[in-house]
Parts: C-alpha cells; sequence; structure tokens
C-alpha cells in the first residue's frame, strides 16, 4: 500500500503477513501513533501530520487507507463508545482505533529490525568503493570525506541535554535519547576505524610492505 | 580581526635524535560566541593543540594570535586573564577549599582575598557547583571536577576559555550536562575551544574538526552565520 513518492521497507524476521503490511512507512508511522494513543482518524491525520510531516507528505486519504489496511491485518481494531481523546467526537470523526496486541508486536519487531544496522547497506558502500577508488590516495581523500561525514552527523545530531532538562524528560524523551546515543556510538566506531584505515593507507603511501 | 587567530603552526618534541610532529601547519581562526570542538584519537595532537592555541606552549613554526597580539610575546599578559586554560581531573589531590582553588587566579592577580573569595563563589554559582565552595578537591567526582576546572577558567573573565577533554572522567549520564554548561557559555559570548575523543564532544558545536597525526581537518574559519553576535545576559545558577 505504498504511496507516491515513499520509500518501502524491507521486513525481516516478523511474521509474512505483518511484514508485507509494515512495508509500507505511512502503515507503521500510523500504527505507532494508534500504539501511542487510541483514537479516531482525523486526530491520527493530525498528529501523523506533527510528527512525520516533514518525513512524509501525504494526504488524509492515505492515513484512511493505511487505517483500514491495518485493519485488515488485525493489527489495529475499532472501539466500541465515546473517543478515548476527550475532544468531541463529530459526524465526521468516525470509529476510534486501538492496536491489538498483535500489532503492538509487530511494531516492536519492525522497530528492532529498523535500528540494526543493514548489513546490505554497508556491502553496498564497499562494492562502490572497490568499484571507484583506486589508489591509496584516493582511498585516503574517500576516508577524509567519510570522516568529515560522520562528523556532521555527530555534530547535528543533537544539542546536550542539561541536568533540569533531564530531571522532567518522559520515557519517550528518554528513548529518544537512547537512540540518539546509540548512534553516537556507532560514529565513535566509525572514526575509529576511520583513523586505523588512514594509518594502513598512509603506510602503503609510504611505501611500507603490507602482507598480501 | 579574529578573536583567536593560528596560522601555520608547527609544533614538534623531541627526545634524543627522535622528533615528533605533534601539529604540522594547522591554521584555525575563532570569533566571540563560538563553540569549536576538535575530535582526535589519542596522540593525535589534540591536547598539544590546545596548549599551543591557550599559549600554555609556543609553537616551532606559525604564529598564534589573540586579540591581535602575538601569544608568543604577551603569553604573560594573556594566559590566565583574557584566556582560560584547563584540563578537567586537573588537581584532584589537590589541599584547599575548591572555592579557594578557583579564587587563585584572581589571588594572583593581586585581586584582594574577599574580592576573589567572592568571585569565586558567584563563579562556582554560575556553573552549577555552589554545593562544592565548601569541600576539598580531593573530594568531587568527575563532573563536579569539570564543573570546578571551568569555574577555575572563567574567574578572571576571559574572552576565550580552553578546555581539554571536558568530559573525561565524568560519569557517563553526567557528560551531556557539562557539555550543555559549555555550549551555554559560549552562549553568552565566550569563545570555547575543546578537544575530544568521543562523537558525544561534537555534538551542539558550531564547528567540528578533526586531527589525525597532528594535520587539522575541517573549516579552519567560521562560516559568516556561525558567528554569534555578543549578548549580555544574566549570570545565574545551572543546575547539575
Amino acid at each position: 500500500m505504498a504511496v507516491p513518492g515513499e520509500h518501502v521497507l524491507e521486513g525481516r524476521g516478523a511474521d509474512p503477513a505483518d511484514s508485507a503490511v509494515l512495508r509500507s512507512q505511512v502503515a507503521c508511522a500510523v500504527l505507532g501513533l494508534v500504539i501511542e494513543k487510541p483514537s479516531h482518524g482525523y486526530e491520527i491525520g493530525q498528529r501523523f501530520d506533527r510528527r512525520f510531516g516533514g518525513f512524509l507528505s501525504v494526504g488524509r486519504s492515505s492515513i484512511y487507507a493505511a487505517l483500514g489496511t491495518l485493519m485488515d491485518a488485525g493489527l489495529i481494531e475499532k472501539m466500541s463508545g465515546r473517543s478515548t481523546t476527550g475532544v468531541s467526537r463529530g459526524a465526521k470523526a468516525g470509529a476510534s482505533y486501538r492496536a491489538t496486541a498483535r500489532g503492538a508486536r509487530a511494531y516492536r519487531g519492525w522497530l528492532a529490525e529498523r535500528v540494526r544496522n543493514d548489513p546490505q547497506r554497508v556491502e553496498m558502500i564497499g562494492r562502490m568503493t572497490l568499484a571507484g577508488v583506486q589508489s591509496a590516495e584516493a582511498a585516503l581523500d574517500f576516508i577524509g570525506r567519510y570522516e568529515r561525514e560522520c562528523v556532521r552527523e555527530a555534530q547535528e545530531l543533537a544539542r546536550p541535554i542539561d541536568a533540569a532538562d533531564l530531571d522532567c524528560e518522559g520515557i519517550s524523551g528518554l528513548v529518544e535519547r537512547l537512540l540518539i546515543e546509540e548512534r553516537r556510538r556507532m560514529i565513535d566506531a566509525q572514526l575509529s576505524w576511520i583513523t586505523y584505515a588512514r594509518a594502513e593507507l598512509r603506510a602503503v603511501s609510504a611505501g611500507a610492505p603490507v602482507d598480501g | 580581526m579574529s578573536l583567536l587567530s593560528i596560522e601555520h603552526v608547527t609544533k614538534r618534541y623531541r627526545r634524543g635524535r627522535l622528533e615528533r610532529v605533534a601539529v604540522r601547519d594547522v591554521s584555525l581562526d575563532l570569533e566571540p560566541g563560538e563553540l569549536v570542538a576538535v575530535w582526535g584519537a589519542r596522540f593525535s595532537g589534540r591536547s598539544t593543540l590546545l596548549r599551543v592555541a591557550a599559549g600554555v606552549e609556543s609553537p616551532e613554526e606559525g604564529t598564534v594570535r589573540f586579540e591581535g597580539h602575538d601569544l608568543a610575546r604577551a603569553r604573560n599578559k594573556i594566559l590566565g586573564r583574557r584566556i582560560g586554560y584547563c584540563q578537567t581531573g586537573f588537581s584532584a589531590s589537590s589541599r584547599g577549599l575548591v572555592v579557594e582553588h578557583v579564587a587563585a587566579g584572581l589571588l594572583a592577580q593581586r585581586a584582594s582575598p574577599k574580592q576573589a573569595w567572592r568571585r569565586g563563589q558567584e563563579m562556582l554559582f554560575h556553573v552549577g557547583a555552589e554545593s562544592c565552595a565548601r569541600m576539598e578537591c580531593h573530594e568531587l567526582d568527575g563532573a563536579e571536577l569539570a564543573r570546578v576546572a571551568i569555574a577555575s577558567a572563567l574567574v578572571t573573565s576571559p574572552a576565550l576559555l580552553v578546555i581539554d577533554e571536558p568530559t573525561s572522567g565524568v560519569d557517563l549520564l553526567q557528560r551531556d550536562p557539562v557539555l550543555a554548561l559549555l555550549r551555554s557559555i559560549a552562549d553568552e559570548g565566550t569563545a570555547v575551544l575543546m578537544s575530544t575523543g568521543d562523537a558525544q564532544g561534537l555534538s551542539g558545536a558550531d564547528r567540528a574538526l578533526t586531527i589525525d597525526s597532528g594535520e587539522l581537518q575541517g573549516e579552519p574559519e567560521p562560516a559568516q552565520a556561525d558567528v554569534v553576535p555578543l549578548r549580555r545576559v544574566e549570570s545565574g545558577a545551572r543546575r547539575r
């Protein structure tokens, strides 16, 4: 159910039927919003715009289509009675949705896969490097550019948080910060590798013998 | 004219007939209100670069200018006054009260003990370490040491703070608040030049540079939009 312009995500290790539904970024985002707070379609659409508007530009019809797909897959269900949002539901508000236990499990499984580094991406970068970098000097240039990208990402990742802000953050703030911290540590590993690779390449450039 | 201008600086260390180039042909400019972080692995030259930038050591080649003055010639008038330099974990074993340690920079400039003491307490309050004032240095934990080191360097109201590895020895959960303190110091108009050995130290920096084998990589000059206009802010306590 991918909409024009959105990337299709690969799902691995989850229930194949759920993975098929969660190949859509919009469906994943909508499922996350329903898990966050059961609500009706209009309100979910509003939260979608606030949360993901900068990344995914989709119309309300896509939100309702995603809700339908998630319903059909048994990942969310309609609620009976009044809305839990406290917002008065007009005639157009429609039914409220909540996640099923299966939907919550599927979302966590999808999330865990997405935060893990994709080995295919690393392999592809490796193959592209082998194809386009044919000398130690060119490799050093590539390494320098890679380093600048890593440093730029670390610089822009997040501003350090003051103790006062740490005290009043909720669980969502904590999780967000932990994910940033994971990324920082990956950058540390990348920078460490860059230092090592540069030393090896400089040794080659200087004419030092290398094994193999 | 930049606040700090490092021009083609090279620094070597010799031991017998062996020579190691710690900093190689480095150029770097800093403006007021900028926070510049230099990332480097151990023995990359990051600490040497900061010592040269602060005037603690003189370069063999090149020039370091601070507010237009050659730092090698005017070091005694600038270091400890217009430039505050500190390493964290500085004097954990030193005796005396923390507030006395912080006030020492002003006493060296012949301020009255009463005035220096009061200013020392103000600075500890400013960096969120006021509760440490009457403790001994060896009683402090890593984050407190970092804050006290920063207070000591800032007590003379320098225009530039040079700090080597501010989060070294600081508990993991206290590192962000220490970095946030440095960010706020820069936002108040004091330029900050810091070194770091991890990606966390780069967060929020106006410019992030790297150093490897003494060679500095990255933008040596601030982008025009990065220069933060000086603004006066009320001095106040920061929570730890």
